[in-house]
């Protein structure tokens, strides 16, 4: 039974997380919905700001490259990677900065559903734990590559 | 309060309530996504008469060295004999 809610409810949570994600993106590019308006000030000086600097831009490529993954369960660890800084972000301004309570659970519930994403393909990780490691340099290494693909 | 889980099926996400079933547009969609892909899961998994589990380990799903320096040595060793 528990292995029955852990695969249907892991299922549940990276299609939600990945959809949330694509259409987070898409939006941006192709007007879906109506852009979410930011109530706090300082949250709409750093929209302005990274728009500016073309950092928005390329958080929604890469939510949508990573929503898309995440969908179709394709390169789902290198996927989680990519989106982290963007979740990080997203989690730091709508969970500490917005005064909206929606807006804060739905920054922490996001950060919460990618730290279960990362424990639940935490075996493509755990290598990068590795206190005391030796170089394994990719051009002595490249048929390894083999093997992983 | 009681603001604070409020509901109502009026079309608009109400931003002061986190009532779960309070949901914005991405949210909406991400929980079509997940309604849909889990009951295809499921109706699959029961057609296919699959064990509906998930994987006993993780071993059993995907390739891991059990020392990662085992590889290495043996790639090391194996260039050295090359040359």
């Amino acid at each position: 039974m528990l292995r029955i809610i852990e695969k249907y409810g892991m299922l549940w949570i990276r299609l939600w997380f990945g959809g949330f994600n694509l259409i987070s993106g898409l939006n941006y590019w192709l007007p879906i919905f109506p852009f979410p308006k930011i109530a706090d000030p300082l949250g709409a000086t750093y929209f302005d700001v990274s728009v500016q600097m073309g950092l928005f831009q390329m958080a929604k490529a890469i939510e949508v490259i990573a929503g898309l993954s995440l969908i179709s369960g394709v390169g789902v660890p290198l996927a989680l990677i990519l989106l982290f800084p963007v979740t990080l972000n997203v989690f730091v301004l709508d969970g500490f900065i917005s005064f909206l309570p929606h807006i804060k659970a739905s920054g922490i519930r996001n950060f919460l559903f990618h730290l279960i994403l990362l424990a639940y393909y935490s075996a493509y990780y755990l290598p990068l734990l590795k206190i005391w490691s030796k170089p394994a340099p990719l051009w002595r290494n490249s048929h390894l590559l083999k093997k992983f693909f | 309060m009681d603001h604070l889980f409020a509901f109502a099926l009026d079309g608009k996400a109400d931003l002061w309530s986190i009532n779960p079933l309070e949901l914005t547009n991405y949210e909406a969609t991400g929980t079509a996504f997940a309604v849909i892909g889990v009951v295809i899961a499921l109706l699959l998994d029961l057609a296919r008469h699959r064990r509906l589990t998930g994987a006993d380990s993780t071993d059993d799903v995907i390739y891991l060295p059990h020392r990662l320096e085992d590889s290495f040595d043996e790639a090391s060793s194996a260039m050295e004999s090359d040359r």
